[in-house]
């Protein structure tokens, strides 16, 4: 394996609340250029252990850095280098999607070329609409444009395609792949596995607060084949999903 | 950009965009003080007649008995130091002297009046007239009841004088109070606040640049309420004295960030959105109709009063209302500015320490 740097680095994180230890131990790392995703049933501590490395959460213990800046450390330092798209956030409603990234670049003290932006997540001719018309799809992009405007090293996306259509939810592979291939390394959670078998290079399957494996999405299905695992109906070469983009389409359609 | 600057821009672009909250904060008073001003309730309301009596003899004892059976008019004693003040603010429409050489059959009486007033006098003079008749039996009295028009340098503004005042804090608590705590909820349950605070910026600042922004609408809702209510309701408002426009500035300023305030402590202590709106009503509901809005506290037994005159709203109303009618001198408003900053300091304080960012 060729030398890869490491971007993000976790180690024995650990957060506990009153009754409850939402992340037991969490071990990972991540290098740069990654799809890293997170996968986990409900409740599993995903979004804790993503939100702890957004700096919104303090960690219980353990310890968590990236590209080198120990996060609760140094949260400040670590906000400025990150891109964060939260799970159920929305923005200002009466303000245009250029006022709102505008708004957001002084908050990081970066001048992004705004129109730039929206073009690279397929939102320029919104950019006087307001935040409220737009459809779910349009608001995840939002959302992910407005994670760009400080060029950060790392993208985190929780949950990024979650409520969308099929179609919307393509659209989202194919914006988080070119994002990807402008060199930034991103953290995606999701429930969808086809999702993550499509996008992710490594994912992390958590449950119960710990991480029960870590591997290529290939290698996982190889290594459950070989435990002598068998799919009990034939093995379909098409999906359900895959007869409704036949039949409906690529296209978006919420423009 | 300045973080504030983008901050304020924002909104008060949102303010404009909104419809709701234009309704609310300023076609809603609008239209309640064009509305209460035009059909003028404060004529409902008996004549009043202030007395000074120098006399305090049987005679005139009798005669004020008689005075005071007529339900259908009010009568307050004064004294000779109140009497201009008295009919500036509405509380008397004219002033009966008594003389110290009242009697009956020489009934020296003296009645003045401002000189919008002309009619309500003529019916004290009538009634005096009446009783002293009545109470000589229908023998010919001696006609020395004297009428006589008084010049005031101001002139009572009537009712919607009275009123203008009161809207406009009105409407300076409702927009700080329900401004702060509708943006702030919504931001809150919607995730606004917590996509901030993944920001590298304190989230700290966000709110005061959002305190910074309400108090500029506020102050400009201010001034645009002032200006409706001299050109549309004709209000002779005292703002050709320099202290009305001092003190409607400092007042309004003080009452922003007073209710601003009070916003963030409701936001801040209900435990979700399903109790901001009731607990914001609660607290502004009865300051409404306790603080001075639309009729004058004085009716309230003294007991009550102690506590409506300390209400947050009351001296914001007392102060515009001063400031705007009579020009009065920032120094006699000292007391108000008290209570005001009491309040201030209470509501920061609560604010701060329950307000959640999630």
């Amino acid at each position: 394996m060729s030398k890869i740097k490491e971007i993000i680095t976790v180690s024995d994180l650990v957060k506990k609340y009153d009754d409850f230890t939402a992340v037991n131990g969490i071990n990972f790392k991540v290098s740069e250029g990654e799809i890293f995703g997170l996968l986990g049933p409900n409740g599993a501590g995903k979004t804790t252990t993503v939100e702890i490395l957004e700096g919104l959460r303090k960690p219980s213990s353990g310890f968590a850095e990236i590209d080198g800046i120990n996060i609760e450390k140094n949260t400040k330092a670590v906000k400025k280098i990150i891109g964060v798209q939260l799970q159920e956030c929305s923005f200002f409603d009466k303000l245009t999607l250029f006022e709102i990234i505008e708004m957001f670049s002084v908050f990081y003290s970066s001048r992004p070329d705004i129109e730039n932006i929206l073009e690279k997540v397929g939102l320029l001719e919104k950019r006087k609409s307001y935040y409220k018309t737009l459809s779910g799809g349009q608001k995840q992009r939002l959302s992910i444009a407005v994670a760009l405007v400080n060029d950060p090293k790392v993208l985190f996306l929780d949950e990024p395609t979650t409520g969308l259509d099929p179609q919307a939810r393509r659209n989202m592979w194919d914006l988080i792949e070119n994002i990807r291939n402008s060199g930034k390394t991103i953290i995606i959670t999701t429930h969808y596995m086809e999702e993550a078998e499509k996008l992710c290079d490594r994912v992390a399957i958590i449950d119960t607060g710990q991480i029960v494996t870590i591997d290529t999405p290939k290698a996982l299905i190889k290594k459950l084949l070989d435990s002598g695992f068998e799919v009990e109906e034939k093995l379909q070469n098409a999906t359900l999903e895959d007869v409704f983009i036949n039949l409906t389409g690529k296209s978006l359609r919420e423009n | 950009m300045n973080i504030y600057l983008i901050i304020a821009k924002s909104t008060i672009k949102m303010y404009f965009r909104r419809t709701q909250s234009l309704f609310w904060t300023l076609f809603f008073p609008v239209v309640m003080m064009l509305g209460i001003g035009f059909f003028g309730f404060g004529q409902f309301t008996p004549p009043k007649l202030g007395i000074i009596n120098y006399s305090n003899n049987y005679e005139s004892d009798l005669f004020l008995e008689e005075l005071n059976k007529k339900e259908y008019i009010e009568i307050k004693t004064i004294s000779e130091k109140e009497i201009e003040k008295s009919i500036l603010e509405g509380k008397i429409d004219s002033v009966m002297t008594i003389s110290k050489d009242f009697s009956l059959e020489s009934p020296n009486l003296e009645i003045s009046f401002e000189n919008s007033k002309e009619k309500i006098a003529q019916e004290f003079y009538d009634l005096s007239e009446m009783i002293i008749s009545d109470l000589l039996n229908n023998n010919q009295t001696e006609k020395s009841i004297v009428l006589k028009e008084k010049i005031f340098e101001n002139q009572y503004q009537g009712y919607k004088g009275f009123l203008v005042p009161g809207i406009v804090a009105l409407s300076i608590m409702q927009s700080g109070i329900l401004g702060v705590v509708f943006t702030l909820i919504s931001y809150k349950t919607q995730g606004v606040l917590k996509r901030l605070q993944a920001t590298p910026i304190d989230p700290s600042h966000f709110l005061i640049g959002q305190m910074i922004s309400r108090l500029l609408i506020i102050v400009i809702q201010t001034f645009i309420l002032f200006l409706i209510g001299t050109l549309i309701l004709n209000i002779d408002i005292a703002l050709g004295s320099i202290y009305a426009w001092i003190n409607i500035i400092i007042f309004s300023v003080l009452g922003s960030i007073l209710f601003l305030f009070i916003g963030l402590a409701v936001s801040g202590a209900s435990p979700n959105e399903d109790y901001a709106a009731p607990i914001a009503n609660l607290i502004t509901f009865p300051m409404m109709f306790l603080s001075g809005v639309f009729f004058d506290t004085d009716v309230f037994p003294s007991w009550l009063s102690v506590i409506t005159d300390n209400l947050p709203l009351s001296p914001l109303v007392n102060s515009l209302r001063e400031s705007a009618l009579y020009g009065t001198h920032t120094f006699e408003l000292l007391p108000e500015l008290a209570i005001m900053l009491v309040w201030i300091v209470l509501a920061f304080i609560i604010g701060i320490k329950t307000f959640k960012w999630e």
